[in-house]
């Protein structure tokens, strides 16, 4: 067990201890002496990272603004499927937090944030040390939940990859869809709702037939088991399946497979009521949940996610955390990185609005979500929300159709593009 | 008879809602009509403060430096081309589903307040 250890040292001194490579903070000393008020952020992701941006930067320096991660630096999982499919390099979707730090005066603290005392209001850390808050943001992401796929595990995991949290699952994937050779197939095991990114399993099948059909591959087989009888988008993924990979993709859904029985990814199979898949790379995504420090603070319900108050991003059990991303049960709202940045600005807009003078606004909320199915081949879903007593409530939506023309659909994936490099400013700069 | 006509009336219904939904209408406006509504926008004394926290979401894809070839830059962009661009947007005049239904849940207030916020941030 850890220690807790309220310590007295200033958080530069902190930084230090951690070899965090300690940046240098914009704010001078004697500022942080003052006492302005306190925000930490949980987690550097879409949520996180920009939710203590936009606090840093609108609040002038009233606002004392830490931010923990447990990594050095963030693989993005949305556009980690682009890596897959060769559209992307790994460094191309990989960042870190040092523009923020420097531009913003934010403190980075390296660490795994493992609990919460809401009495105390401290955040405690892998290594014992904590921190303290006025105003906690968690936004952890998810947890992947092993043991709902039977015959997976953290350790199965190393060589049947869910890759549903970007980073080195990403690349064990990559190198496996690379090894493979023709007549070698591929089973995924898709996640059941809510899960994140509710496209990706399907933008992820695209990616493996288009790396597979640009080697000239033309006996290895996709197969696909699905515990949900529908998916996202799912009339314009079977067009594009049927368009670019005919033959190359099946996918079967409950009433076929009748759940699955074991996954045994030493001998590379999926047994469902159905049939044995069997297939070289296993791509295993589970069922998940609200990331571990939500469950270990109590703020999440019984299904493991955290219900928030749609009008402030408050999570309903302690009025001074905020919960963003996929972590939380955000209504209509997809578990999506777009969503988690929307969400952060107006938890940022309402912690500055409870700490300074600052204006708070009715919130409004967005998302985008887009998926390349083949080369200039991209579609696109997406809504607009506004918070209401029971939940965020989708107000207006868009999505692709199937037959649009093929320089929409370029215009389409070119957007993305856009809109990546856009969110990566927002978070990172 | 009657079972049959009331059905086939809310089946007709039903099939036009579908139609008006899933394929945006593509709006028949005057020239005349657009340009009325943006001078109306314009006369409108935008709130800036509450602009940048409206163009807080439009950060994410229209950022602040070097624009992307697929989606324009809008800082330091005239309020008027700013305003024009989102009514013809938001009347369907202009298509990209995402800039539609964004601009179609914005008041004219709003479009005022971004356009005021927008012309005076100056691109990075």
């Amino acid at each position: 067990m850890t220690t807790r250890l309220k310590t007295n040292i200033t958080r530069r001194h902190f930084g230090a201890l951690l070899g965090a490579g300690a940046a240098t903070l914009a704010m001078p000393a004697y500022l942080r002496a003052q006492g302005r008020p306190r925000v930490v952020v949980v987690g550097g992701g879409p949520g996180g990272a920009t939710a203590a941006r936009y606090i840093a930067k609108d609040s002038n320096g009233e606002i004392d603004v830490t931010l923990i991660d447990a990594n050095e630096s963030f693989t993005t999982c949305f556009f980690s499927n682009l890596y897959l499919g060769d559209f992307q390099s790994f460094d191309d979707i990989t960042h870190n937090w040092d523009q923020l730090v420097a531009n913003h005066g934010i403190n980075k603290i390296t660490a795994y944030a493992t609990g919460v005392d809401r009495a105390a209001k401290t955040v405690s850390l892998h290594n014992g040390e904590t921190v303290e808050y006025d105003r906690l943001v968690l936004s952890p992401g998810i947890d992947i939940v092993y043991d709902s796929v039977p015959g997976y595990s953290e350790d199965v995991a190393e060589i049947a990859p869910h890759a549903w949290q970007a980073g080195r699952q990403t690349q064990i994937l990559k190198e496996k869809l690379d090894a493979l050779e023709d007549g070698q197939h591929i089973v995924m095991v898709a996640p059941p709702n809510p899960y994140r990114c509710p496209p990706g399993p399907y933008e992820r099948v695209s990616m493996f037939a288009h790396v597979l059909k640009r080697k000239g591959f033309e006996n290895s087989r996709i197969y696909v088991i699905d515990p949900k009888p529908s998916f996202s988008k799912q009339a314009l993924f079977e067009e594009g399946w049927a368009r670019h990979y005919p033959g190359m993709i099946e996918w079967y859904g409950p009433d076929i497979h009748g759940g699955i029985v074991n996954v045994d990814a030493e001998a590379g199979t999926v047994e469902t009521d159905f049939d044995t898949f069997e297939g070289a790379l296993l791509n295993i995504i589970p069922a998940q949940r609200a990331g571990a420090i939500a469950h270990e603070a109590g703020l999440t319900n019984e299904a493991g996610w955290v219900p928030i108050d749609p009008f402030t991003m408050r999570s309903q059990e302690d009025e001074e955390i905020y919960v963003l991303g996929d972590a939380t049960v955000a209504g209509d709202m997809p578990k999506s990185g777009f969503s988690a940045n929307s969400q952060a600005k107006v938890a940022a807009m309402n912690i500055r609005g409870e700490l300074t003078d600052a204006n708070v606004f009715p919130a409004r909320y967005a998302n985008t979500c887009w998926s390349l199915i083949e080369t200039n081949d991209g579609v696109k879903v997406g809504a607009q929300y506004q918070p209401t007593e029971e939940k965020i409530e989708s107000v207006s939506s868009f999505i692709s159709q199937t037959g649009e023309s093929d320089e929409l659909r370029q215009e389409t994936y070119e957007e993305s593009l856009g809109w990546y490099d856009g969110i990566i400013e927002d978070m990172f700069s | 008879m009657q079972a049959t006509r009331l059905v086939a009336a809310l089946t007709m219904m039903a099939a036009l809602v579908l139609a008006s939904t899933m394929v945006p209408a593509k709006a028949d406006r005057d020239v005349d009509q657009i340009d009325a509504k943006v001078e109306a926008i314009m006369a409108i004394d935008g709130d800036p403060a509450y602009g940048e926290f409206l163009g807080s979401e439009c950060a994410t894809c229209h950022r602040r430096s070097a624009p992307s070839e697929s989606i324009p830059p809008i800082s330091g962009m005239d309020e008027h081309h700013f305003v024009r661009a989102l009514v013809e947007y938001r009347e369907g005049v202009r298509s990209n589903e995402v800039m539609r239904t964004t601009a179609a849940r914005l008041s004219d207030e709003e479009i005022a307040a971004l356009a005021a916020h927008f012309a005076a941030r100056e691109p990075r």
